[in-house]
């Protein structure tokens, strides 16, 4: 199946003048439709340079980044909008909900930042709500839902344009272990069953144990992949917490 | 590093966050100067023994009501100073957490306030004096003799009142910080910047019913000042009519403004195809969180605009009216234009001030909004229009209400001077209109820009 995704080379230089640190030092991968992707590594790895990137919120140093065969390095002012608003979906760790609306309204901002049709809006936002089970929830405040119900109405919010690629951010950081489990269920689902890619960021294994394959990073550059396979999820818990050890203690 | 040095290096760097403060406080020093130093324009027009004395007798008069201008702009720089350094609470604890003593942020904060001070006392003396030759014209044409020749008017005494009067501001300013700071625990610092719950908001069937009471009591108040006019009230029986209208005007204002934003965002929102438009739907919830939010300041300015515009055209009619009055009319009605002028503009520079930093003190929460929305791929035109509608909205529902009370007053008492002089309606409104665009216009631009920075940084 063809690339949705396709990194080439990518680095990523911060600072000058003295003090020059690589955050990203040519790593190269695909991500292909329909698959859920997790990117892991320890603190300063470079996996949040890296989702940065991919995600338009910061510039490539060097390299490229194609999306649907559009290279987003080049992008600019209101066609990177454009393109952000038609193609990306993020999921954040904080939720990023605006707290003056209600669920259902910050899910249709998503439509109607894109253009959508005034009339086509409310349909596909009460539809998307219905998949991720947040139908209850549409006409209440952030402040009035749980830390799970924000996150599901934020990942409704990723989805509800249909975008090629759902951009996740540790997106169960903030979450108790029944809320995450509960949204990597939904995770599971968006990809089965409403055909999503994503690629989530996360340095939590059980998390990770949720997606399809797995690339992990070190020092800027990709250290290894783990595909799932035919392994059940604890068997592929196991292997990811193998190779954690392996970068843990190769690092030390 | 001296402390002096840092606050140079802060005023410098946040010059963009000081310069709603900056401008007020210019604003207000060269008001209080020009207004101070009427007497002084004496030497620039040959006028009789008598109208010199009368305005030795204005220039008493002002001396007085400055009293009252500067507790005024006491009160908007203590404001705009308790805003500026909410903002500044995170910075504050990072001092703090870094192992700065409290006397050394505390001797930072006063430089930075004496040095912004300073500056905007110089600049504001040096705008108030050069002005003040203009305001020689002003004068001479209301006593009907012109300027014979160009003197330097200049008033020690005037300078002397604004250094001091605003010295004993800043004073204040610095004590309120200094104590303030020392009142404060660094966990509260550091997590300063930590939201606030949401206000409880009024459903949709209550705000409409009191959105219609609302209007009946204001329409009513019009009607019975109206039908009243100038001469019923002076009559037995008037002056309980005006109370009421007075009142009812009040209370009606108030909960207009309390009602306003959650019928309109109904109204709105029924309307599918603008309400689910490009950032509408942002853009109206932040006008209903903050409507929602600020509704008594709001009512408070509206009131205070409707002051400012009435007193500043009663002042101008009586001014343009003067030259048919006898010399001992003119002495009276040249203080009076004067008074009314002076407070009106004091009122309206208050108004707008309170205004734009009421929407400064939100710039952080609005940021990651605005950030978010950049996130979700809206683009810089998209959050530029936002922000514009937001605060377009915000300035002009306070001053189209108090534009519509102070028709109503002004007709009333345009009435009482008509019928000792003809009114130039057209030129009153002209120079009205002309004392809110400038003043209140200069403001709302500066927001706007402040508020288009914020949205568009990433």
């Amino acid at each position: 199946m063809e690339a949705i995704l396709q990194v080439r080379d990518l680095e990523k230089v911060y600072g000058g003048r003295g003090s020059v640190t690589r955050a990203l030092n040519g790593v190269s991968f695909d991500v292909r439709q329909g698959e859920y992707v997790g990117v892991m590594g320890a603190s300063g790895s470079g996996k949040t340079t890296l989702l940065n990137c991919i995600s338009t919120i910061d510039s490539a140093t060097a390299g490229s980044i194609r999306i649907e065969n559009t290279d987003v390095t080049s992008l600019k002012g209101g066609r990177l909008a454009d393109f952000r608003c038609h193609k990306l979906g993020f999921i954040f760790q904080d939720y990023n909900l605006l707290d003056t609306m209600t669920a259902f309204e910050n899910i249709a901002l998503a439509l109607t930042i894109a253009k959508r049709p005034p009339g086509e809006v409310e349909r596909r936002a009460r539809e998307v709500a219905a998949q991720l089970g947040v139908e209850d929830v549409l006409d209440k405040h952030p402040a009035q839902m749980s830390g799970g119900q924000r996150q599901r109405v934020a990942a409704a919010r990723a989805i509800v344009t249909d975008p090629a690629l759902v951009l996740a951010d540790e997106p169960t950081g903030a979450l108790d272990s029944k809320s995450a489990r509960a949204l990597l269920e939904s995770f599971r689902h968006m990809v089965t069953e409403l055909r999503s890619t994503i690629l989530m960021v996360t340095h939590d294994p059980f998390s990770a144990s949720y997606c399809d394959r797995i690339l992990f990073i070190r020092d800027g550059r990709l250290f290894t992949e783990l595909t799932r396979g035919a392994d059940g999820r604890k068997a592929f818990f196991d292997k990811i917490i193998e190779v954690m050890a392996v970068l843990g203690g190769e690092a030390a | 590093m001296s402390a002096f040095s840092v606050a140079i290096r802060n005023v410098r760097k946040s010059f963009k966050d000081y310069g709603i403060y900056f401008l007020t406080v210019m604003l207000g020093v060269a008001l209080f100067y020009i207004f101070n130093s009427i007497g002084s324009q004496s030497v620039m027009m040959d006028l009789s023994q008598n109208a010199v004395m009368s305005l030795m007798g204005i220039e008493t008069i002002m001396d007085y009501l400055s009293v009252f201008v500067a507790a005024i702009m006491a009160f908007l720089i203590l404001y705009a100073n308790a805003f500026l350094i909410r903002r500044r609470k995170k910075e504050m604890g990072l001092y703090m957490v870094l192992g700065m003593k409290k006397f050394r942020i505390s001797s930072i904060l006063v430089w930075e306030t004496f040095l912004v001070g300073l500056l905007s006392l110089a600049v504001g003396l040096a705008v108030g004096i050069f002005l003040s030759q203009g305001m020689a014209l002003v004068t001479a044409r209301m006593f009907g003799v012109s300027v014979t020749r160009f003197a330097f008017a200049f008033s020690a005494a005037a300078l002397l009142k604004c250094v001091r009067y605003f010295g004993l501001s800043f004073l204040a300013v610095i004590l309120f910080n200094v104590v303030n700071l020392n009142r404060q625990r660094l966990l509260d610092l550091l997590h300063a910047d930590r939201k606030t719950a949401r206000v409880a908001r009024l459903p949709f069937w209550a705000s409409v019913p009191l959105f219609a009471v609302s209007a009946a009591m204001l329409l009513y108040a019009y009607r019975l000042v109206l039908t009243t006019g100038i001469a019923g009230f002076i009559l037995e029986g008037g002056q309980s009519a005006l109370t009421r209208a007075v009142l009812l005007g009040t209370a009606g204002t108030f909960l207009f403004f309390f009602s306003l934003s959650g019928f309109s965002l109904k109204l709105v929102s029924r309307v599918k195809g603008v309400y689910f438009k490009n950032l509408n739907m942002f853009t109206l919830k932040q006008l209903d969180s903050k409507f929602h939010a600020a509704w008594a300041s709001m009512s408070f300015v509206c009131l205070m605009l409707f002051l400012a515009l009435s007193a500043i055209s009663v002042g101008t009619s009586l001014s343009m009216a003067i030259r048919e009055y006898s010399a001992a009319e003119t002495a009276a009605s040249v203080a009076v234009a004067y008074m009314a002028t002076y407070i009106g503009i004091v009122f309206l520079i208050s108004c707008a001030s309170v205004l734009a930093i009421a929407q400064l003190s939100e710039a952080s929460d609005n940021q990651s909004r605005y950030a978010l929305l950049s996130k979700l791929g809206a683009s810089p035109k998209m959050l530029s229009g936002s922000a514009l509608r937001q605060i377009l909205a915000y300035f002009v529902a306070p001053l189209a209400l108090a534009a519509a009370h102070s028709l109503v007053a002004v007709k009333v008492m345009g009435a009482l001077v008509e019928a000792l002089a003809s009114l130039n309606i057209f030129a009153t409104s002209l120079v009205t209109g002309g004392a809110v665009a400038l003043f209140y216009g200069g403001y709302f631009l500066m927001t706007y820009r402040s508020a288009r920075r914020m949205a568009l940084r990433q």
